[in-house]
């Protein structure tokens, strides 16, 4: 992960070089090298005399001490490793050093092994900071239907380029028609539910206040109130990966409908087959919107158990699956594969609401993991 | 602080200078973690970090985590933890996400685990405090360890994209097994992994459904956000802390795999709420639970009824079930570990920064 502590490498070799001021400078990382403090002024014979001296590195740092600048005792130094190189010595930290953030080089010739009858001095460097403007941008929500369910459950915001892991819901606010702030509309947990890539934030509204019978429920009712306009809203505040605010605000309003208690009934989507020698779309259309990041991964298709390969679109309010296969279709039996994770955004399952009158519904032998709808190419 | 960071520094030396003279040695790299999340101590002191991004568990060997260097036994108060971990990290508070805290059982000692930066460059990192209260950053690069991998996520497609994650909320060793709860990005449903430790890379551990009842008649199967195991008359229980915070018993032996299993719950603590951690710890011959909230703050609940109580049935108004008494005394709390028999230890808010204490157990 990182090499703290402390290496002395004896790299000094060719020319004498002789004393002068210790001076420091920071070296800009490259492919193969992190950013470096680079201190100079060191004769041959004080490079030589530090790479024999195995010095610890408490006595290392009463040398060259590097901390962050900013105000106040008792800064500690920041951890990395020294190496003593033929003209220089190094200090690569154990972190990257940040972009335009100022660093305090203490430079204190009388703890050398032969020490320097001369003061200390403090330098202070920086990486230049990074030039890049804020343009990172919200571009859409979702579901993108324009009326919601009011026991929605589940929203993703998609970024136009990888954000900062902060937690996202100290930048969301839901608000009524009125434009007032409806509080404890989400669930506020110490995780992240980031994409890998970083452009995808999932944003729970409280289940609690979702599902029937629960006790934020039964106090507060749900935080949508159906036949009324709401909008969510993200602070541009929200940094991303490079650490700059968003371009701009988003806002995406839509209008609250009745609650959507029904469960998910493969035998109630529609299979539009293409025409065998084409690489034509399979088309499958459902009667309600289902989850979008689901419908990647919960729906494929297979040909005798073995699943083909091909490329997924998602149609207007999520209502649709579209299936392109890589190779052209052949005639055949073929198995639409349904996996039970699939969800709508209200968090309803196949054959399975999100809350349910009672546990004796449920079946209790091993969950099915999955649904096939068998369709033909012809 | 600062000499103990030289002193980590030096042991580290001498390991390297070690590895590197000896041809023959074997230098074993250490964990390569993507990400670092939760944190917990088995009894032998194994500590078992969390890689979210990775849906990775490591399992490092405690006997390399110190190397030879001497810590103060215990967990002295550091204020403004994340101010001094960004400082030895080259940043500031602002660029550090503190993610977690474990003490370790033997020496008492806090672990830390730390993203360096908010961006895609984050690093993960760990560091210790010890007794003295210093804080240092502690090398993972030669640590002896073994991982395993939560099993992959479902899906319908070789090739398609996912944008899945996996976080991992808590785990906990109970006799030989890992016990695991996280949350997906996309799935919304409680995931109970037990794992054989230690581990063996063929068998991944299984998930349960874990259902509860919500006080009326409507069932649910939320995440768990924390648990503890409690015995009561010779039977293991998991006692489990959900979003909007019922507490729910299932009994350990029910947990098998692909089994839907039906909990008890013995408690409501009060509505817009979520809980944090939950430590067991026992005073006066008497065990309880230290529970930290998000809105209900830290709770003390006697686990006395826990592998008795029976369940609600009834609608609650506000809170019912097995009592819990505030603690008044602290507030802010976001991490909590118990430190020693009389200490639990807080990471608590403070206005921007966060300290980490000592608190006598009440």
């Amino acid at each position: 992960m990182f090499a703290a502590g402390l290496l002395a490498l004896a790299l000094v070799a060719g020319c004498r070089q002789p004393a002068a001021p210790l001076s420091a400078s920071i070296a800009a990382p490259t492919a193969s090298a992190k950013a470096a403090i680079i201190v100079t002024g060191f004769s041959s014979a004080e490079l030589s005399s530090l790479s024999r001296a195995s010095l610890t590195a408490e006595q290392w740092r009463a040398i060259i001490r590097v901390s962050v600048d900013r105000p106040g005792d008792g800064n500690p130094p920041i951890e990395g490793q020294y190496r003593v190189m033929s003209t220089r010595v190094e200090f690569v930290p154990a972190f990257p050093l940040d972009a335009g953030r100022a660093y305090v080089v203490e430079l204190t010739p009388a703890k050398l092994p032969t020490p320097r009858g001369v003061e200390a001095t403090r330098i202070v460097v920086s990486l230049p900071a990074d030039a890049r403007t804020q343009s990172t941008t919200v571009t859409r929500m979702l579901p993108t239907a324009a009326v919601l369910p009011e026991n929605l459950l589940r929203i993703y915001l998609e970024f136009s380029a990888p954000m900062s892991r902060a937690h996202g819901r100290d930048f969301l606010s839901l608000v009524d028609e009125r434009g007032e702030v409806v509080k404890d509309a989400f669930l506020a947990l110490d995780v992240d539910f980031w994409s890998p890539d970083g452009r995808r934030y999932t944003v729970f509204l409280d289940p609690g206040r979702v599902k029937r019978g629960i006790l934020p429920n039964d106090q507060f009712g749900r935080a949508l109130k159906p036949g009324h306009r709401f909008a969510l809203l993200v602070d541009p505040k929200w940094r991303d990966e490079h650490g700059l605010p968003l371009a701009a605000p988003f806002r995406q309003e839509f209008t609250v409908g009745p609650a959507d208690r029904s469960p998910i009934r493969t035998s109630d989507w529609t299979l539009q087959p293409a025409t065998a020698g084409s690489r034509d779309p399979l088309t499958v259309t459902f009667p309600k919107p289902l989850d979008h990041g689901l419908l990647f991964r919960a729906i494929g298709v297979e040909r005798g158990g073995t699943k083909i390969e091909g490329e997924i679109a998602i149609g207007p309010d999520e209502k649709s699956w579209r299936f392109t296969p890589k190779a052209a279709w052949t005639p055949g039996d073929y198995d639409l594969l349904v996996l039970s994770i699939l969800e709508d955004p209200m968090g309803n399952k196949i054959g399975r609401a999100f809350d349910i009158d009672s546990f004796k519904e449920i079946d209790k032998s091993p969950a099915p993991d999955r649904v096939t709808l068998p369709f033909v190419i012809r | 602080m600062r000499s103990s960071i030289v002193k980590l520094a030096l042991v580290l030396t001498v390991a390297t200078v070690t590895a590197s003279v000896s041809v023959s040695a074997r230098v074993t790299p250490g964990p390569s973690l993507s990400s670092i999340g939760t944190l917990a101590f088995g009894a032998d002191g194994t500590l078992f970090a969390a890689d979210p991004m990775a849906a990775t568990i490591y399992a490092i060997d405690r006997g390399t985590l110190s190397g030879a260097r001497d810590f103060k036994v215990g967990t002295n108060d550091v204020a403004s933890l994340d101010e001094k971990i960004a400082a030895i990290a080259g940043t500031a508070a602002t660029e550090v996400a503190i993610k977690d805290i474990a003490v370790d059982p033997k020496s008492h000692n806090t672990f830390v685990s730390v993203m360096r930066g908010l961006g895609a460059a984050a690093q993960p990192a760990l560091f210790r405090v010890d007794g003295h209260g210093d804080v240092s950053l502690v090398s993972l690069d030669t640590v002896k360890f073994t991982s395993v991998a939560l099993p992959n996520p479902p899906a319908a497609q070789t090739t398609g994209r996912s944008n899945r994650s996996q976080s991992i909320t808590k785990m906990a060793l109970v006799d030989n097994k890992l016990y695991v709860t996280g949350l997906s990005n996309e799935e919304f449903s409680s995931k109970f992994w037990a794992i054989p430790y230690p581990f063996k890379s063929a068998d991944q551990g299984t998930s349960v459904e874990i259902w509860h009842t919500s006080h009326n008649r409507f069932e649910t199967n939320a995440p768990i956000l924390t648990f503890v195991p409690n015995k009561t008359n010779g039977k293991t229980n998991f006692i489990a802390g959900y979003t909007c915070t019922p507490l729910v018993r299932f009994p350990i032996a029910d947990l098998k795999p692909g089994a839907k299993v039906m909990g008890t719950t013995i408690a409501e603590l009060g509505a817009g709420n979520q809980p944090i951690d939950m430590v067991l710890y026992t005073k006066g011959g008497h065990e309880y639970v230290l529970m930290a909230n998000t809105r209900h703050g830290v709770l003390k609940i006697s686990t006395d009824q826990f592998g008795t109580a029976p369940g609600l049935t009834t609608k609650v108004d506000n809170t019912a079930g097995v009592p819990a008494e505030a603690m008044t005394s602290v507030s802010g709390v976001v991490q909590l570990d118990l430190l020693d028999a009389t200490h639990s230890v807080m990471l608590m808010k403070v206005g921007t920064t966060f300290n980490l204490s000592a608190v006598v157990l009440p």
